[in-house]
């Protein structure tokens, strides 16, 4: 009996071991270098390099938005939300950020439009995506701003905005087509392309967070930092690399204008599961996801705006302050 | 001591050392693994576990998430013991109920957890979402325990019982409660850290103020890997001195029905 579990223990260690050690070889540049980018809206400001793989990337890949945190820590390249580049980088990972991709393509939705300033929301109930994310923090940053007291909780509070969170635009929908079909008044956050879908369902698009995040910091931008280029230390010093990888970026916003109709295919083709795979996207709803590649010291502003504001509502967020000027990619 | 005495103690010690060599083999492996892959993000350290699980015990909200995991999650457990018990008197007193029963059950038992969770948030809350999946999920399981527990009472006593015309009180009380208690606890027992599982998982679909569910789900987006095994750590420990204060009701059930044995 004592010799069998010996041997038993020996076997798990070594096929445990084994296991972990698989996943840790070190990747070969000389190969290409690996990319990943979320499925969602990150996907459009990637849609003409999933399409067209840029020489020496060697692997593309299209994973579901929750486990984006670990495989950009095992990628070499990778679209994150803002956030999240800032903690990678804040917990010790090589990392830089290269340029912004998407720069926000949040709404406010209502069942009818009852809602004309934000203040209007005291008292009220929202429904809103993207809890611990750049959607919450935009807003909760505007509602704040416009000095509203902000909850979490299921039922509206005097004097209060509270915040229902749901996984996905989906849900917040589900929610809202609910609350129309009872004749309650009823406000949700959702996300490009998921809004053009709730108008057609009759919604009423009450704000563009946009261009109140436009209001709120004063400066020229598209928006925010959304979601955002990341690149590993080593392949940052890869300068021709690089400059390839850039342009493709900034090809981009072209081809997704050019070849609206064909967006969503080239992404189911890589990724079937992807929850675009099934639509049809005109131009104009491409155009309001908000992608256009922007780097340098544009980018670094536009980053910073977003970090400050994550910073005064959860610096856990970011994993605990700003990042410094060796985060930033200077080209 | 006498040798007698002598060989309980050693073999007390020596049942001991299985749960304590479980625990080492554990760690090893924990140990092993985190160094295999060397990266705090994927795989913490046992130290940034500890560190990270020491943090969170010096935080308010790590009481008011376990507070309130814990309340949903008995309360969950407790309405479906109860409803159980109401069914499963019906279906022991009134043979057709019991058939009539059968169906719903065995399909309350192969719904998956997930589809009760999908219609779940469309219907009620996100409080009162994890309820309503432990309710869901629990309800068969007790139900089938009580009445396995039934069927377990000697059939010779329920015929005589029928023989000497028994009054229903007495047969309830003096005959099935006894008989049933002990098998009952124990199977009741073994669903706590079921109900536990279920709980968390409904609270992280429903985004759940004050939850273990939410915390964890917080720690994933804040790269935290520590706070997600400290949760772990907490949740294990929540479930194991559930099982221990059932253990000890089970106990005592035993030693009552004992007692009324010899009486």
């Amino acid at each position: 009996m004592k010799k069998f579990l010996t041997v038993m223990l020996a076997a798990a260690l070594a096929v445990a071991a084994l296991a972990f050690a698989g996943c840790n070889d070190p990747e070969q540049p000389q190969d290409g270098y690996t990319f990943v980018v979320p499925d969602g809206a990150p996907a459009l400001g990637a849609v003409s390099l999933l399409n067209d793989v840029p020489d020496g990337i060697k692997s593309v890949e299209i994973v579901p938005a929750n486990t984006i945190s670990q495989r950009a820590v095992q990628s070499d390249i990778a679209v994150v939300p803002a956030n999240l580049a800032a903690n990678l980088f804040n917990k010790g990972q090589d990392v830089k950020l290269v340029g912004t991709v998407t720069h926000g393509n949040l709404f406010v939705l209502g069942t009818s439009n009852s809602v004309n300033a934000l203040a209007d929301l005291e008292g009220k109930l929202v429904f809103s995506i993207g809890q611990n994310s750049v959607p919450d923090y935009v807003f909760r940053t505007l509602l704040e701003e416009a000095e509203l007291d902000v909850v979490q909780g299921d039922a509206a509070q005097e004097g209060k905005v509270t915040i229902r969170y749901f996984a996905d635009g989906s849900a917040v929908m589900q929610q809202l087509i609910a609350a129309k079909g009872e004749g309650i008044d009823a406000v949700g956050v959702l996300a490009e392309p998921a809004v053009a879908n709730a108008i057609n369902n009759g919604m009423v698009e009450l704000f563009d967070l946009q261009s109140l995040w436009q209001q709120h910091t004063g400066a020229d931008t598209p928006g925010y930092a959304q979601a955002v280029l990341i690149v590993k230390g080593d392949v940052a010093k890869d300068k021709v690399f690089m400059d390839e990888l850039i342009a493709a970026f900034d090809g981009n916003g072209a081809f997704v204008s050019e070849h609206s109709a064909e967006v969503a295919g080239i992404i189911a083709k890589v990724y079937p599961q992807s929850s675009f795979a099934a639509q049809t996207f005109t131009a104009e709803t491409l155009e309001r996801c908000n992608c256009g590649f922007m780097t340098g010291a544009a980018c670094k502003a536009e980053f910073e705006a977003m970090a400050d504001a994550i910073m005064r509502i959860n610096a856990q967020a970011i994993g605990g302050k700003l990042p410094d000027a060796a985060f930033y990619y200077a080209g | 001591m006498t040798t007698a005495g002598k060989k309980k103690v050693l073999k007390r010690l020596s049942s001991a050392l299985y749960p304590l060599g479980a625990a080492a083999f554990i760690i090893a492996l924990w140990a092993i693994t985190a160094a295999a892959v060397g990266e705090e993000l994927l795989v913490p350290s046992i130290g940034a576990t500890l560190r990270g699980l020491g943090d969170m015990l010096g935080e308010k909200a790590t009481y008011a998430a376990v507070g309130g995991t814990i309340w949903r999650a008995l309360a969950g457990w407790a309405i479906a013991l109860v409803a159980a018990a109401v069914f499963a008197a019906l279906a022991i007193a009134c043979k057709p109920a019991k058939k009539l029963f059968a169906p719903f059950m065995s399909v309350m038992r192969s719904v998956p957890t997930m589809s009760v969770i999908m219609l779940a948030l469309l219907w009620v809350t996100s409080g009162q979402m994890p309820l309503v999946v432990t309710f869901m999920t629990l309800f068969p399981v007790q139900y089938s325990a009580m009445i396995a527990a039934s069927e377990a009472v000697d059939p010779k006593l329920i015929e005589m019982a029928k023989i000497y015309r028994v009054p229903a009180r007495t047969r309830v009380f003096r005959m099935y409660l006894p008989c049933m208690t002990p098998q009952i606890v124990e199977g009741v027992r073994s669903t706590l850290s079921l109900t536990l599982k279920v709980t968390i998982a409904a609270e992280v679909l429903a985004q759940t103020r004050d939850s273990i569910g939410a915390g964890m789900m917080q720690s994933q987006s804040f790269l935290q890997t520590d706070r997600i095994l400290g949760w772990t750590v907490i949740a294990i420990v929540a479930g194991a001195l559930a099982e221990a204060f059932v253990t000890c009701a089970a106990w005592a059930a035993r030693r009552i029905y004992a007692v009324r044995q010899g009486a």
